[in-house]
């Protein structure tokens, strides 16, 4: 197929060869290619299968910038569509036929998460060419990264709400694939059941919500529908519970409340894989999917005060979540989640362009977080926060690179974080709703603070002494490790750069939504105030973690209940895992006793009662013949009165 | 290959001359019926004694079964939508003054489950190379059922459907009840028995109802194709082909026969089982129920709807506490079967359109995972989940497999059985929002499972009784891949594979006559 | 009316007498019965050509008191062809114990004649001889067959048996000649058309009529008899009741309740449907729990009159054609049961069902064909069994009597699960005893193998068959 549609492409000429579907069809393809070709011919080579695979992330992150420079220039509405299935029902009008299209799109939209996935892809892949050197399963890596990159690509460049959960579930397999790299532990397999089970609720829900939709609109496509939620065809009710559905879906994916449980496990995953899920797979999946839905939503304005809702409480919980956490990996997919619940509020409270922004530019921080945490948990053998400190001395490329991740994670001008936070902000003040903005301020405070809680008490202070552990073989790492990291740690600095500079083209403005003012009012007092907010939890955490002038322990012992309540998540893992033992596992074991007993009984004893029925005649008597002559004359009274029974009640 | 392309007969009277209008393409349907049973009849003759002996018998079998195979993509490459016509149609003058006559066809309904059938018996032998007693006789009766099978689904006359019906009972009962693994082998195989008598006379009873009181006594499925019956009548019927392919599919609460003969039944036998012995059922429902009798169907829907909303969601729940490996599956089919009886019951273009599909797609992962099972059980010697683990390890390919056929059992896109699922909601939306959301409910549950049996089976660490487990031999990864490389197809390319051909069967079957 | 005029037309019924008085003369001279079974085999295939030549048309014999119609014409074909095969087989068992004495031809073919005469009689006294012709030559048969206890004590059962329900069958036709002074069958069936059908002495003459076949026939409750000779009679004599013994009985029966009572058996159907009912029901499940071969066949054979007389039930309504249909797929099917399953029980000399085991190792011929009549017994399609009840069910559900098809329906499955029982032995489980493997003999393999043919084949011969059974359904006529 990618084929016929290169050819299709190449036929028109010189110049619609260079259309921004083409590369959007080139960059979707060369994963799947790269995986293909590892699975066909070098599955056994650990060498060959990352460089192919590196090598085909290269070009598709070459094809995603080459699209987001066509579309800069020419910011645009394109498909290419191709008939996926195609059948007559037999009904009238709208409905006489039924087809299901795929194909890829461009808009500026769809370029920029097309970047942030390729390029996050690419420089973590080339981080694990490193990292996995002496490790099982490169290959392994390796195909599921492709495979994960092709799915959130395919998820970017889809045209239809269709083809659109066709990738949503790869992504959610893919997810699945990448946490359970390490199978042989248990935990690493429980989390990546949990994965896949999950995004699975989220998934049927967004499942349901594209049924529901084409239930009512006879329709998938995106541009198609574009116009039609708010032509009333459909009632309030209906678009808000179509709304809600799909929003369903991206609670599930982008780990919001109260389906988040499966994130901070996630952690087991490896650096690199990751830092793909977190980085990559989740905005891009997520929010994206907001915001190419955003007319859905618009018409709906409930279901937008449901998404800013539940984006606000995740954002604030998880934040406060992070900060109680002792595991330097699930802190970081706290703070995924917090800050993709920032993004989900944002689109709620109709900042969109600047929800799209934090999605973006968030992407590369939190991959490069992770690619860090994961060489210090390689270096110092324990993911406990409380067990680390002191590397600045001994890991001081890392150190750097860290700070600039926490720094951009953090909101700390002026680097990507910040940017987006302020754009955040900026849209909100011009469409006044304290509420709104105070939880953006608590969350960009709660972020300074957890990030540099993370970052003082891994870098500052005494090194802690284990047994059997010797802080003086930590080093660096070098070579493709840094080099991945070095990428990731430019972009998170400087995509928001244009921004700040207003010199080019800005991104809040670049990624537009048709019928919505985009609405960045240049806001001074945005950017003091997120500075401000991020700046206080940055001082705060230099107070009690960077100093220990006031030490953490001080705080929490006045408190007895929160911060347990805080670093079990508020308990709602163990809810969870309650209710499933308790209610599903029980409803399990109740049928199947039905089943064994109640039913497969019944049927026995009717099979019995059957065999009983021919006991009698096991011991059937042998009659000799005065009893035949004495039966005989039996049988014939009965004969006869049966005879007459039925003949005088049948009146004839 | 022009002489493949089915036509259609010119004319519906029948000749009179019964070895009149021999050609080709009438003959396949034919040939895919009654060679297996020519075979069987034919491997009587063999010696079954030494170890050669058998494998002869098997190379005769897998001959057999391959041209069948061969034949039923030959006739799915020539076979074209035909419109409101059946293709391969053979009408052969049997019993004019019954009613009956020996008329065979296909259309996109049932060419699909055909193709699927050729295709699972042909892994079934394959898959037999484990059974090594009563060599002949396994043969014999695997042979025997795939006529049946076959038959059944290429019939176009109420009474040579029934005798098809009949005649794949009886080899499956000698199967289960023989060549079974466990010491509860005899109960279940007579238990499997009982449900099928119990059906085959239900259907009996509908097929004599149905001819006795239609306007034209004739038996012939398209004659009789919305013949207007009294209401009465029809709903008798109708409820009596219920039973009948309710048992055979089966339904709750009649499916324990049908999880312990999955549990007991020999992997080929228990994979053809669920793979396309069940689908007979489904099939019948799509055929009989929805084709001929839809204004009934339409009447008690919902307590239908309850029904297929039960078969998807009890099993789904008991599966949660099985540990036998076999049984678990077992189950899962059993939910999976569900959703056609729900897409059945919503009665809607789309869905129906989906029910095939969905058909070949469960059959084909069915088909993988029973296969699979039993690798792993004769490896490991347990059949019980919480006694395996982490044998990603040891067998990564088994896993590899497991996980794919798994996940297409839960409709992942890129899978068969995502089209088909897909289909079936969209369509059954429009019939029953209810019903269909909690349907999808049952994917959930289905997911849970069998991803829980993922990390139970083949993640975590590696228990030590396990260390020497072997990944799968050449034989196992020849067939198991050959059903997870259709279910990809079907999954990427469903158009060109299977759903293309499917439409007008399905649009010829929903339409009613304007009276 | 010329009386002898067409005398001719009775040259089969001719060929069956001579060939059992040249058999007498001969087997006073020679112990053997080889060359006096191959002369009755020789009379019975000159009745078959003289029958074959005057298949087109329906004559009236000896001043209408016999009537060679279609239905006659088919009954006297499967009762032939029966006779025959019976006759072949029993060319093996020549120098055995269990052979046959030198006059067993004779009175089969005496047996025959009688049911010949019987299926074709118009009228109620020819009727009565033909039956009693029938059951006089069975019981020799059965007292000569084999001198033992047993086979004499199978023989008197059968004698008391058939000798009551003639008596009561007599007296039935009395009553009937009473109320209209007419012995023919359709003079009679006239004249009571004209009478009340609830009229007492009507029903009493119904009653005693139905109860005469019960005897003879074996309907529950009058069935003790049929499991009692079976356990003692010799193999040709059990295999020729279970074949032409019931077949022509149930000839007669149709043709009675079609002609002489027509008016009245349609109220009266539903008495005969209990019955059938009841006995179908008994038969099979009996003969789900029987540990005795021979007790196992008798049953089966229960359970099969309770769907022929299912079929009469449903006589008026095209149960005449399911009638002539079904007492062919039975006589072939408990032919072929009955001679496979003694034979091997008499090679194995036991009759224990349990050791049947091993039956597929030591004798695979005569397990294949006991499997195949027996699931054609229990009516597994696409066997000939299954068509004989189909047609029947089809015959009762068209009368209207859809209780007694579900009835009929849920017996199919008894039965099969009878039947599958016994071929699991035969087949799948183990021997529990070594053997060497049972001869069989040329002729018994022939005969078998024509049963075992018939069977199978049966389906797709099903169209002339099924054409010529309405021919002869149709000429029975009112």
């Amino acid at each position: 197929m990618p084929l016929t549609a290169l050819l299709a492409a190449a036929a028109k000429g010189p110049l619609d060869t260079w259309s921004p579907t083409f590369f959007s069809g080139w960059t979707l393809f060369l994963p799947l290619i790269a995986l293909l070709l590892i699975v066909t011919f070098t599955i056994d080579s650990r060498r060959a299968s990352a460089w192919i695979s590196v090598f085909f992330a290269l070009v598709a992150f070459a094809g995603a910038v080459v699209l987001l420079a066509i579309e800069l220039r020419h910011p645009a509405y394109k498909e290419h569509t191709l008939t996926f299935l195609q059948f007559f029902t037999g009904q009238s009008g709208v409905a006489s036929e039924f087809t299901l299209q795929w194909g890829f799109l461009a808009d500026p939209l769809a370029a920029a998460m097309l970047l942030m996935v390729t390029g996050v892809s690419l420089f973590t892949q080339v981080y694990a060419l490193g990292y996995l050197r002496r490790e099982d399963g490169v290959v392994r890596f390796y195909l599921s990264a492709s495979f994960m990159t092709f799915s959130m690509s395919g998820v970017v460049l889809s045209t239809s709400y269709g083809e659109l959960y066709f990738f949503w579930a790869l992504t959610s397999v893919a997810t699945f694939v990448l946490v359970g790299h390490w199978w042989q532990r248990d935990a690493a397999a429980r989390a990546a059941r949990k994965v896949l089970l999950v995004t699975q609720v989220g998934d049927i829900g967004l499942l349901a919500g594209i049924i529901y939709i084409f239930f009512r609109f006879h329709d998938l496509g995106f541009q198609a529908l574009r116009s039609q939620y708010a032509g009333g065809k459909v009632g309030q009710n209906g678009l808000l519970i179509m709304s809600l559905l799909v929003f369903a879906g991206v609670v599930g994916k982008a780990a919001q409340l109260p389906l988040h449980t499966w994130a901070p496990d996630s952690a087991e995953a490896p650096a690199p894989a990751a830092a793909l899920i977190h980085g990559a797979a989740m905005a891009a999946t997520g929010v994206y999917l907001l915001a190419r839905t955003y007319p859905l939503f618009i018409a709906s304005p409930r279901a937008l005060t449901v998404v800013a809702v539940v984006g606000g409480v995740t954002a604030v919980a998880a934040a406060l979540w992070a900060l109680a956490e002792d595991n330097l990996k699930r802190l970081i997919a706290y703070a995924t989640i917090s800050e993709i619940g920032l993004a989900v509020l944002a689109f709620g409270a109709g900042a969109f362009s600047a929800s799209v922004f934090q999605a973006f530019a968030h992407g590369w921080s939190k991959a490069l977080l992770f690619l860090g945490a994961g060489i210090i948990v390689r270096e110092l053998r324990t993911e406990s926060i409380a067990e680390m400190g002191g590397l600045w001395r001994r890991m001081r490329t890392t150190g750097v690179l860290m700070l600039i991740g926490a720094a951009a994670a953090a909101g700390i001008p002026p680097l990507s974080g910040f940017v987006s936070k302020d754009a955040i902000l900026s849209q909100l003040l011009s469409q006044p709703n304290a509420a709104v903005t105070a939880v953006v301020m608590v969350v960009t405070f709660l972020s300074g603070l957890y990030m540099f809680r993370m970052f003082f008490s891994v870098f500052a202070g005494p090194t802690v002494r284990r047994r059997r552990f010797e802080p003086e073989r930590i080093r660096d790492p070098g070579g493709r490790i840094r080099t991945g990291m070095v990428a990731l740690a430019v972009f998170a600095a400087a995509v928001g750069l244009f921004d700040l500079v207003r010199a080019g083209p800005e991104f809040v403005r670049f990624v537009t939504f048709p019928g919505q003012k985009s609405g960045h009012a240049a806001s001074l007092i945005g950017s003091v105030l997120t500075s401000l907010a991020a700046l206080l939890g940055l001082a705060v955490a230099l107070l009690v973690y960077g100093l220990r002038a006031l030490p953490a322990s001080r705080i929490s012992g006045r408190v007895p209940f929160v911060p347990r309540a805080l670093s079990r998540a508020f308990y709602l893992g163990d809810a969870y895992r309650w209710g499933t033992e308790n209610a599903v596992l029980r409803a399990g074991q109740v049928a199947d006793w039905v089943d064994r007993v109640v039913i497969d009984g019944a049927v026995d004893r009717v099979g019995g009662g059957v065999a009983g029925m021919t006991g009698p005649f096991r011991w059937a008597p042998s009659p000799r013949i005065p009893q035949l002559a004495l039966g005989a004359f039996a049988g014939l009274l009965l004969l006869g009165i049966l005879a007459g029974a039925v003949l005088g009640h049948l009146k004839l | 290959m022009n002489a493949l392309i089915a036509v259609p007969l010119q004319s519906t009277t029948t000749t009179s001359q019964p070895f009149a209008n021999v050609e080709i393409p009438t003959l396949l349907l034919s040939g895919i019926v009654w060679v297996p049973t020519i075979v069987a009849l034919a491997l009587l003759l063999f010696p079954d004694r030494t170890d050669a002996h058998r494998a002869r018998l098997r190379s005769v079998a897998l001959t057999a079964v391959g041209l069948v195979a061969a034949l039923g993509v030959l006739m799915w490459y020539g076979f074209r939508d035909q419109g409101a016509t059946f293709a391969y149609e053979e009408k052969r003058n049997w019993m004019q003054a019954l009613g009956t006559s020996y008329h065979l066809g296909v259309d996109g309904v049932s060419m699909p489950v055909l193709l699927l059938s050729t295709i699972l018996f042909l892994t079934a032998v394959l898959a037999s190379y484990r059974v090594r007693d009563r060599v002949k006789e396994y043969f014999f009766f695997l042979l025997l059922l795939e006529t049946g099978v076959n038959g059944v689904l290429s019939s176009l006359d109420y009474l040579l459907f029934f005798l098809f019906w009949g005649m794949q009972l009886v080899p499956a009962f000698f199967l289960i009840g023989t060549w079974g693994g466990g010491p509860r082998r005899l109960q279940v195989a007579w238990k499997y028995l009982a449900f099928g008598l119990v059906s085959s006379g239900l259907l009996l009873l509908a097929i004599l109802v149905t001819a006795a009181r239609a306007p034209s006594h004739t038996f012939d499925i398209p004659t009789l194709h919305d013949a207007h019956l009294p209401v009465a009548v029809a709903t008798l019927a109708f409820f009596l082909f219920l039973g009948a392919f309710a048992l055979q599919l089966p339904v709750f609460p009649l499916h324990t026969g049908f999880v312990d003969a999955q549990s007991e039944a020999p992997a080929p036998v228990a994979a053809v089982l669920a793979g396309v012995v069940t689908k007979l059922g489904a099939y019948g429902l799509i055929r009989v129920n929805l084709g001929e009798f839809q204004d009934v169907l339409h009447k008690f829907r919902v307590p239908l709807l309850a029904l297929a909303l039960l078969t998807i969601i009890w099993p789904a729940v008991a599966a949660l506490r099985q540990d036998d490996l076999r049984r678990l599956i077992g189950y899962v089919v059993v939910s999976r079967l569900g959703f056609l009886v729900l897409a059945t019951v919503s009665a809607q273009p789309v869905a129906v359109n989906g029910g095939v599909v969905l058909m070949v797609a469960d059959g084909l992962s069915a088909g993988a995972l029973i296969y699979l099972a039993a690798s792993l059980i004769e490896r490991t010697n347990t059949r019980s989940v919480r006694a395996m683990g982490g044998l990603a390890s040891r067998m990564p390919r088994g896993a590899v497999l497991w996980i794919f056929a798994a996940l297409a059992s839960i409709g992942l896109p890129g899978l068969a059985g995502f089209v088909g699922q897909f289909l079936v909601f969209l369509g059954a939306y429009s019939a029953d929002r209810k019903a269909t959301t909690i349907a999808l409910l049952g994917v959930l549950l289905t997911a849970g499972v069998l991803v829980w049996t993922i990390q139970r089976l083949f993640f975590g660490p590696l228990p030590e009784s396990l260390g020497s487990v072997r990944d799968l031999g050449s034989l196992e990864l020849s067939y198991t891949i050959t059903l997870v490389s259709l279910i990809f197809l079907i999954g990427i390319i469903p158009g060109f594979m299977l759903l293309d051909n499917v439409n007008f069967g399905v649009l010829t079957l929903l339409t009613r006559g304007t009276g | 009316m010329k009386t002898f005029g067409n005398l001719l037309v009775f040259s089969p019924e001719l060929w069956l007498l001579a060939g059992a008085i040249v058999v007498f003369l001969l087997g006073r001279a020679q112990e053997d019965a080889r060359p006096g079974v191959l002369l009755a085999l020789l009379a019975v295939v000159g009745a078959f050509f003289a029958l074959a030549t005057q298949l087109r048309s329906t004559l009236l014999i000896l001043d209408g008191a016999f009537v060679l119609d279609g239905y006659a014409k088919f009954f006297d074909v499967v009762f032939l062809a029966a006779t025959a095969l019976v006759l072949v087989m029993t060319l093996t068992s020549a120098g055995t114990n269990d052979a046959p004495g030198a006059s067993f031809p004779a009175f089969l073919l005496l047996a025959t004649l009688g049911a010949l005469l019987a299926t074709s009689a118009a009228e109620m006294v020819s009727l009565f001889v033909g039956l009693e012709l029938l059951s006089v030559g069975i019981v020799l048969i059965a007292v000569l067959g084999r001198r033992s206890v047993a086979s004499a004590q199978a023989g008197i059962i059968y004698l008391v048996s058939s000798l009551a329900g003639g008596a009561v069958l007599l007296y039935g036709l009395a009553v009937a000649y009473g109320l209209t002074g007419q012995t023919n069958l359709r003079a009679v069936g006239a004249a009571l058309s004209e009478r009340s059908p609830s009229e007492p002495a009507v029903l009493l003459a119904l009653v005693l009529l139905v109860a005469g076949f019960a005897l003879m026939l074996a309907f529950v409750p009058f069935h003790w008899w049929l499991a009692e000779s079976f356990a003692g009679a010799p193999l040709p004599a059990l295999a020729f009741v279970a074949s032409v013994g019931i077949g022509a009985a149930f000839a007669v029966f149709g043709r009675l309740m079609q002609s002489a009572f027509a008016p009245t058996s349609v109220g009266f159907a539903t008495v005969l449907a209990v019955l059938a009912a009841v006995t179908m029901t008994y038969g099979s499940l009996a003969a789900l729990s029987q540990t005795s071969i021979r007790r196992l066949l008798a049953y089966l054979t229960i359970a099969q009159v309770g769907y022929g007389l299912a079929a009469v039930a449903a006589i008026q309504r095209g149960g005449a054609n399911a009638l002539l249909l079904f007492v062919l797929t039975l006589a072939i099917g408990n032919l072929g049961a009955c001679w496979a399953l003694l034979a091997y029980s008499r090679g194995i000399d036991s009759d224990r069902l349990a050791d049947l085991t091993g039956m597929s190792r030591y004798a695979p011929t005569l397990a294949l064909i006991a499997a195949l009549s027996l699931a054609s017994i229990a009516g597994l399609p696409p066997l000939a069994g299954f068509f004989g009840k189909v047609f029947v069910l089809q015959a009762a559900v068209q009368a209207g009597l859809g209780w007694l098809a579900v009835v009929a329906v849920a017996n199919l499955m008894l039965l099969a699960f009878a039947v599958l029982r016994v071929m699991r032995m035969a087949y799948l489980d183990r021997a529990t005893f070594e053997i060497d493997p049972i001869p069989l003999g040329r002729p018994v393999a022939a005969g078998l193998g024509v049963t075992a043919a018939a069977v199978v084949a049966l389906a797709i011969f099903l169209g002339p068959l099924y054409a010529a059974a309405s021919a002869g359904a149709g000429t029975l006529g009112h």
